[in-house]
């Protein structure tokens, strides 16, 4: 802002001001759509809605909201804290086996003794799942899990199993399927972003590992998986802040099962987003109050997850001062 | 230098924040990998946009809101008698029923939209909420008398009408419940297709266990007398509780019959008699066409009118027996209500004259689509001349859809009916069926969990 009265001194002409001109959009679209609502989902969480035969009546409670989702009010079921859980044992189960893939595929695929062919379509083909809207992804891997679908019919003409199961009726394998169809959709995505952080690795280090004869295994564990670090962790941030917020695919795995928001079996699928969605009609305040708690985990999460990359950072760039900038990558 | 930090850290935060906050605003969530951006995606592939016929905009327009497109052969039907409605009838159907109440509760307070309904279709589930609201006209105040209403099955009057006896919605379905037999197998595996005789082997719940049993054990396991016991829900939630969900001092209570049904499905399941399918999955409408060798499937689903001439397959034409359940139960039915801002009370008085109370126009609804009618002179009347609707689906014998349903509609019981049944009965109160049925939970807990559940999706129903 200081910039524009600079400007009165005739010598020097400075352009900073289309700076600020160029990122304002991002601001105000924020300050609007994000920020503001932010701050009023405070707001709103300190009030009680009770509607009823669609007349509401709003009171002002102030924690009351909180002290009911954590349970810590009497009489109250700690929702939160439970759906909580699910969503995070739903999140690990889909990273560890989606990061795991997505490093395979990715050291392939970048791998240059292997000199494999056609390398931008195994990548195309690999996001292609990703491309797919979730309801129908979910809705297709509801028909094929099904207790008569046509997995368990092939396993069972196969002689594989004795009897047809019920994916959807025991806690893990409802888990398990969601994570599954989770990792199925983004690892291809996840794949493009280590990709990313491979090629931006100097080649000098991998022919200079070669001339000292490291085989292909020495040079992903001792100089790619290292150098991948920065890149590894942005993936696990935003992984999970997506994870605590997953909605999409779990909700419409169960809408498959005709319970809406209430993940089956026995409620161990619902997610805390989808505990919002079912809320936000009834009781907007405890919405509310849910949807600030899951904020502030994601805040801790994230504020964690950054401090940590900021010291790896110091290490990963080789140099402390000025290759600081190295993880924007080239 | 320090700017750039705080930039920095700005920018940071901002991308937490709107991140946190789902509103997928920024460019930086693009190339994340995160499902965060599906929570934006999502609404749009979850919730279906309004399918709109005719022109909201219009000056004289008169909208009607409905979840299916089933008022679409009244609107025709309505169009034939009132010709000035053609251009006036917009219809808007949401896509789906678990999306009609959150749009149309978005609208209600807004009459100055184009889409403000001016009349809307209500499911006996969520009906009572509107009725007990502000939201509707009274039938009165349409000019409808009692003297208009004197045919409808009593029932419905009762569903559509508030605690002081209101009446706000007006039924053009009866939807009397029964159990619907497929004939070739009940032959095979119950040894008849004599009505009578089945009516008594499914005259009580032990007779049905004890016919779930032979049949289980006669086909191997093959064929299942029901599919799920999810399949009973609705005789003993629409017909056998003897109290409502909520006592007068709005605290929640356990029906003796609720517990009953649990236990019922438990023995189901721990005895493996059924294939334990939720209604309208995929297995579920798969064992409707099974043909009991080389697949799976079942000779009895719960039913009602609309159920048997509309969701019963072609395996089903001729091969169908109609015998009661142990209570008689309802299952669905479809209300019309002129909203309290309705733009045109004469047509909304029309049009729910034409098709609640006028018992030709109702002759010929069923007609055009077999509807039952809500209508008791309309039905004696089909009875008696054998008159036939527009399906070809018939029952097996002699055997005939209206005549068997038109002695059903009088002993239904809605009295027990409230605002929030259709969250409970379908959604809170069938999780804790199954959570006790399959041993997750015991019935304490299960019956604890529920009325938690209950609690938290009605802050003013108390937990006890």
């Amino acid at each position: 802002m200081k910039a524009g009265k600079k400007e009165t001194k005739p010598k020097t002409v400075s352009y900073g001001k289309y700076g600020y001109l160029f990122i304002a959009p991002f601001f105000i679209v924020y300050l609007v759509f994000s920020l503001w609502p932010l701050i009023n989902t405070f707001y709103y969480s300190m009030f009680e809605y009770t509607t009823r035969n669609l007349r509401t009546t709003i009171t002002f409670t102030g924690l009351q909201n909180y002290l009911n989702v954590l349970g810590i009010a009497d009489g109250e079921q700690g929702y939160f804290l439970k759906y909580l859980g699910n969503t995070l044992r739903l999140w690990l189960l889909n990273f560890v086996p989606q990061i795991l893939l997505s490093l395979l595929a990715a050291a392939w695929l970048t791998n240059n003794r292997a000199k494999l062919k056609a390398r931008g379509f195994y990548k195309v083909v690999l996001y292609m799942p990703n491309i797919i809207t979730a309801a129908s992804i979910s809705l297709l891997f509801c028909a094929l899990l099904s207790k008569y679908g046509p997995i368990m019919s092939t396993l069972r003409s196969l002689g594989w199993i004795s009897q047809n199961a019920d994916i959807m009726m025991s806690k893990w394998g409802t888990g398990i399927s969601i994570s599954m169809i989770q990792v199925w959709m983004w690892y291809g995505n996840t794949m493009l972003l280590l990709i990313a952080g491979i090629i931006g690795i100097s080649p000098d280090i991998y022919e200079a590992a070669e001339l000292d004869g490291a085989t292909g295994r020495q040079q992903f564990f001792s100089i790619t998986l290292p150098l991948l670090k920065p890149v590894m962790l942005y993936v696990l941030v935003t992984s999970a802040i997506g994870g605590l917020q997953l909605f999409d695919i779990p909700a419409l795995f169960n809408v498959g099962q005709g319970t809406g928001y209430v993940g089956g079996p026995n409620d161990t699928s619902t997610t805390v987003t989808m505990y919002i969605m079912r809320l936000h009609n009834t009781d907007t305040g405890r919405a509310a109050a849910v949807s600030v708690l899951l904020f502030i985990c994601t805040l801790i999460i994230s504020l964690i997850f950054f401090r940590v990359m900021q010291t790896s950072d110091a290490y990963g760039g080789g140099g402390k001062k000025k290759k600081g900038g190295k993880r924007h990558g080239k | 230098m320090k700017k750039r930090k705080v930039l920095a850290m700005l920018l940071a935060f901002a991308m937490t924040f709107s991140l946190a906050a789902c509103g997928s605003s920024g460019g930086n969530d693009d190339q994340a990998n995160s499902d965060a951006d599906t929570e934006s995606g999502s609404d749009e592939d979850a919730i279906p946009d309004n399918e709109i016929t005719g022109d909201p905009s219009a000056k004289d327009a008169f909208v009607v809101w409905a979840w299916n497109t089933d008022f679409t052969t009244l609107q025709d039907l309505l169009v034939e008698k009132y010709p000035d409605l053609k251009d006036r009838l917009v219809f808007v159907n949401c896509g789906g029923s678990s999306y009609y109440q959150d749009k149309i509760d978005a609208l209600l307070d807004d009459p100055s939209n184009e889409l403000y309904p001016d009349m809307m279709l209500l499911e006996v589930g969520y009906v009572q909420k509107y009725v007990q609201s502000d939201y509707l006209m009274s039938l009165k105040d349409l000019g409808i008398t009692d003297a208009d209403t004197a045919d409808q099955f009593s029932y419905n009057i009762e569903l559509g009408s508030d605690k002081d006896g209101v009446q706000k919605a007006s039924f053009w379905q009866a939807t009397p419940g029964c159990i619907q037999i497929r004939a070739d197998l009940a032959e095979k595996y119950l040894g008849t297709t004599d009505q009578a005789e089945l009516e008594k082997t499914f005259s009580s719940w032990d007779s049905i266990l004890e016919a779930a049993r032979k049949v289980n054990d006669a086909s191997g396991g093959k064929v299942k007398l029901f599919s799920g016991y999810d399949d009973l829900k609705y005789i003993f939630l629409n017909g056998a509780r003897t109290v409502g969900w909520y006592d007068d001092n709005d605290v929640i209570q356990m029906d003796p019959a609720m517990e009953e049904y649990m236990e019922y499905s438990k023995t189901l399941y721990d005895e493996d008699l059924t294939f334990n399918t939720t209604m309208w999955g995929t297995d579920w409408a798969a064992l409707k066409d099974g043909d009991g060798e080389k697949s799976e499937a079942c000779i009895a689903f719960a039913g009602c009118p609309w159920y048997t001439y509309w969701s019963l397959t072609d395996t089903w034409d001729k091969n169908t027996i109609l015998v009661d359940a142990p209570v008689q139960f309802y299952w669905g039915g479809t209300g019309l209500a002129a909203t309290a801002k309705c733009a045109d009370t004469d047509v909304a008085a029309e049009i729910i004259k034409s098709c609640t109370c006028d018992k030709d126009f109702m002759t010929s609804i069923y007609k055009a689509n077999g509807d039952f009618v809500n209508n008791q002179k309309a039905i004696s009347d089909i009875v008696a001349n054998n008159l036939k609707g527009a399906s070809t689906f018939s029952l097996y014998g002699d055997q005939n859809i209206p005549e068997f349903f038109s002695t059903r509609g009088q002993n239904v019981d809605v009295s027990l009916v409230t605002a929030e049944d259709m969250t409970i009965n379908e959604t809170l109160f069938p999780a804790a069926v199954t959570a006790y049925a399959t041993g997750e939970s015991d019935k304490d807990t299960a019956i604890k969990d529920f009325k938690a559940a209950v609690h938290d999706t009605y802050s003013y129903l108390k937990v006890e």
